[in-house]
């Protein structure tokens, strides 16, 4: 709220975390889903390997996203998965985004 | 964590735009392939359960001991095989699969049962009663394959 009482900018609701298109497409991708295999989410949003673990690292730093890390066979596998906190923040995130653009 | 990102340091309200577009459709796509393997998986579970139950229903009375070891051991071979090629293969689960199957699978080995119940009472082998109740154990696990989850 702002100091005249009235509702705060919507702006200011967007969350930093989420402000990156590549993390948004991360969070946006993993909603769908309980879980999935890094290498998935990599070939779904269209990045390179280097470029989704930086940014796998700083969402899970924001407890958004969490990762399991096992074995298939000998092949070592990572899955990750949006937390309910990383879900409530693109809930969040999304509707601070409809509620900018209302009336376009 | 501050919610108010400056305007020049984060992208344009347009390119978040289009990326929540993006990452929906790669989303979607992963949802969807998460389901299909789902789908395939529980179908898979699901004839193996039915046939099993027919399998014990008219094979195993005929007290032919190698051939009721092979078909138990065909059954758990199938089950077991079928679980570690979905484990191998799945790049992702569905929204609520692991609860979706776990009670699917939890109905159709209840009605299993069952019917086994049900053959030791009534001692009757006719295929009108025994292959639509083979289906009918089949059915839980075919649903919770079949159904999505929103959340």
């Amino acid at each position: 709220m702002s100091p005249d009482g009235a509702p705060a900018h919507p702006r200011l609701q967007l969350d930093e975390y989420l402000s990156l298109p590549v993390r948004l497409s991360i969070v946006a991708a993993l909603a769908r889903v309980d879980d999935a295999e890094f290498a998935a989410v990599r070939d779904a949003i269209e990045v390179s390997d280097p470029v989704l673990s930086k940014q796998v690292g700083i969402l899970e730093g924001a407890s958004y996203v969490s990762t399991r890390k096992g074995y298939v066979g000998k092949r070592p596998r990572t899955w990750l998965s949006l937390t309910d906190e990383g879900r409530a923040a693109l809930r969040r995130h999304l509707t601070a985004l409809h509620t900018l653009i209302d009336g376009l | 964590m501050t919610n108010a990102p400056s305007p020049e340091s984060h992208p344009s309200l347009d390119e978040q735009l289009r990326a929540a577009e993006a990452g929906d459709s790669g989303g979607a796509r992963i949802a969807r392939s998460a389901g299909l393997a789902g789908a395939r998986y529980a179908a898979i579970m699901a004839t193996l359960v039915a046939l099993y139950l027919l399998v014990v229903v008219y094979i195993y009375p005929r007290d032919i001991l190698w051939l009721n070891i092979v078909a138990t051991a065909v059954f758990v071979a199938g089950m077991l095989g079928t679980c570690v090629t979905y484990g191998r293969r799945r790049s992702a689960s569905g929204l609520g699969w692991s609860r979706r199957y776990s009670v699917g699978f939890a109905l159709s080995a209840l009605t299993f049962g069952l019917g086994m119940a049900l053959l030791d009472l009534m001692d009757s082998r006719t295929a009108w009663l025994w292959i639509p109740y083979a289906a009918v154990t089949a059915l839980p696990l075919l649903a919770a394959g079949l159904m999505r989850s929103d959340r």
